[in-house]
């Protein structure tokens, strides 16, 4: 029923660095219906911001998307020109990033700085424009009056608020959430989220949510990606994953995380260090952390195996495969 | 010290082993050319509490509430404007801590240590992870060199830093953050310690290595029969990790109690705000509305009324008229700090 806004093939991101190549994120494909949230879920180092900046194409000098296609609105978004990318960021694909206080400019009223946002994409009048931004503050929950405010006026929340309002000044079809709440506190955070799904679902809009917390994963995702040492080793429904995880890594994870509600179940220790991305392993990044690894895991990297609606990269995953289960 | 005095707000299932009375700390903002101040940071306001020995209690709030003023006060790190903090430490006695003389703080600080939030920066980067731990041995002359070195063998090996051998003579640099963690946690436990208070020792983790480090502190609270003091923002963390803790909002506690029971059951409308906006790692959990009123907590110079007046939906005329409400024991071991709540 709707189509897709957005879809990733096999996209790889290499750093060139002075120890030699870092494949920040490696062969990763998913695919973001308009509408809906994709989480994406990792721990620090596992190339989720990395995946990010290269959907907005604003990679550090030194990173570059080395394979791969990135495909916004049926267009290939890797192979065009960079004056050509400037047309689609903002208006295609925003983003929303984590440090709410570094994104935005000082010395510069935040009215101003969503006007000049709005400006560099469109001729628009300046009634126009700040009619817009009044309406947009509105949007997310910020007195118009503000716009009048520099950056250091406002409180950490409705500076993030602020950073949200400009990633949604010219009305993007997907947008990019980079721990946007990390730095909040819960009862903020609580209603950024809230606020953020009311947008998405007002304007049908995509995005792509990213954060290492599971519980804020859980709360906006209706599909999830599971990131380690670069690869996304899972993907599925939010339900299903949180329900039966079957990649050893994402069960793990959440049986890591402790909870406020339910029963005060016992946490389980992942145990080891994340993998060097500057050494990586042959065989499966995680399996010297796995405690279902066996002895070809370590030679050669899983394949994928489509469980239907839902996908994993492992040799061993949790379930019971019908056929596969006595290979 | 009469017996007539109202009992203080406590949490007690064993007798007390740190009482803290009316503590204040006051910042000054926006001092004049000759120093002197008219407007005050309210950090920590009259707070009272009394914690139980070898317990594990947790100081729970949100960024600016004052749960870090308070628990460098108790170190000894900050001297509060007013008020008394009285500590057991170990011989029955309550000493009063803030009137200490340079012999006493010495002792004061052998058996009250501290870890920190941040273990990149906790650590000093020019020494060594064997002198960083002998290093609160050298101060306090424990033992000589051969003792020391069997000591903090023995720690690290406890903490987890293993291979021992390795990583003895690495620098902080080398290690991971969840080892420089358990780095700051050996430093801090070498003295054996009867007070040990955490500033949110895993916030700065991932999550795989916060779990080990929540593991490795409850094994060491077991161990070592210590009090424990833990401030965390993270209600989930504080489940974990405290037997009762102390809710704080903009400088006062409003609730303490056992962790289960307030969080089953939450009686302050900061408390059910605050732990019905806590993430549930659940899709499928039909979330209740967090009741409170939006807007931005002053902390300089706040009326004389509930800190908690202009955010609070179940406020009354009573409580815009009266001052703050008394953490007052109510029924079922909980202390609440409101006019609402019976």
């Amino acid at each position: 029923m709707n189509q897709n806004a957005l879809e990733v093939e096999n996209l790889s991101v290499e750093y060139t660095t002075r120890g030699g190549p870092v494949f920040a994120v490696n062969n990763v494909s998913f695919e973001l219906k308009s509408g809906e949230t994709i989480g994406i879920v990792g721990e620090s180092g596992c190339g989720k911001t990395s995946l990010a900046l290269s959907l907005m194409r604003i990679l550090p000098d030194n990173a570059q998307i080395s394979s791969g296609r990135i495909i916004l609105d049926g267009v290939d978004v890797v192979a065009i020109s960079d004056s050509e990318m400037r047309q689609y960021r903002w208006t295609g694909i925003s983003m929303i990033f984590q440090a709410a206080m570094n994104s935005l400019n000082p010395v510069y009223t935040v009215g101003d700085q969503l006007l000049e946002a709005i400006e560099a994409h469109e001729r628009i009048t300046r009634e126009d424009a700040f009619e817009r931004i009044e309406a947009l503050f509105d949007l997310v929950g910020l007195d118009p009056v503000l716009t009048d405010r520099y950056p250091h006026e406002l409180s950490g929340g409705m500076r993030q608020r602020a950073v949200i309002a400009m990633s949604l000044a010219s009305d993007p079809s997907v947008i990019v959430a980079d721990e946007p709440t990390t730095a909040l506190d819960v009862i903020v955070q609580e209603r950024i989220l809230r606020e953020l799904q009311k947008i998405q679902q007002q304007r049908s809009m995509s995005m792509i949510y990213i954060s290492h917390d599971l519980a804020v994963i859980a709360e906006v995702s209706d599909y999830i990606g599971v990131m380690y040492a670069g690869r996304m080793v899972e993907y599925g429904p939010a339900n299903d994953i949180f329900a039966n995880p079957t990649h050893p890594y994402t069960k793990a994870l959440l049986d890591s995380v402790p909870s406020v509600k339910g029963p005060k179940r016992e946490l389980v220790v992942l145990e080891g260090e994340l993998p060097d991305l500057m050494q990586p392993a042959t065989g499966c990044p995680f399996a010297p952390r796995c405690n279902k690894k066996t002895s070809v895991c370590t030679k050669s990297l899983p394949m994928r195996i489509d469980l239907g609606g839902r996908w994993v990269d492992c040799f061993n995953p949790l379930v019971e495969l019908a056929g596969a289960a006595n290979e | 010290m009469s017996s007539q005095k109202p009992a203080l707000p406590r949490t007690l299932i064993r007798p007390p082993s740190l009482r803290v009375e009316n503590i204040t700390k006051f910042y000054p903002v926006g001092k004049s050319l000759f120093g002197s101040s008219k407007s005050f940071v309210h950090a920590v306001e009259n707070v009272s509490l009394e914690i139980a020995k070898g317990g594990s209690f947790g100081i729970v709030g949100e960024s600016g509430c004052g749960k870090t003023t308070l628990a460098k006060m108790l170190v000894k790190l900050i001297e509060p404007t007013a008020g008394r903090i009285s500590v057991d430490l170990g011989d029955g006695q309550f000493t009063d801590c803030t009137t200490l003389g340079h012999q006493d703080t010495k002792e004061f600080r052998r058996k009250v240590q501290m870890i920190f939030q941040d273990p990149y920066e906790s650590l000093n980067p020019r020494i060594t992870i064997f002198d960083t731990i002998i290093e609160p041995l050298k101060v306090q002359k424990i033992g000589n060199l051969s003792e020391r070195k069997v000591k903090v063998t023995k720690i690290m090996a406890e903490v987890g830093l293993t291979p021992v051998n390795d990583l003895m003579f690495r620098y902080p640099h080398e290690l991971s953050g969840g080892q420089r963690q358990r780095v700051a946690i050996a430093r801090a436990l070498i003295l054996d310690p009867i007070f040990l208070i955490a500033d949110e020792p895993t916030s700065m983790l991932d999550v795989s290595v916060r779990t080990s480090i929540m593991k490795l502190m409850l094994d060491m609270r077991q161990r070592l029969n210590a009090t424990f003091i833990y401030i965390t923002h993270d209600m989930a963390v504080a489940r974990y990790m405290c037997e009762s803790i102390a809710v704080m909002y903009l400088g006062k506690i409003v609730e303490m109690g056992s962790t289960e029971d307030i969080l089953q059951n939450p009686k302050h409308p900061y408390t059910k705000a605050l732990i019905s906006a806590v993430p549930v790692p659940d899709p499928t959990y039909e979330r209740w509305p967090v009741l409170i009123k939006s807007g931005v907590a002053k902390p300089i110079d706040p009326l004389d009324r509930c800190r908690f007046f202009d955010r609070c939906l179940e406020a009354t005329e009573h409580c815009e008229n009266f001052s703050h409400p008394i953490l007052e024991n109510k029924a079922g071991g909980r202390a609440v700090a409101c006019y609402e709540v019976s």
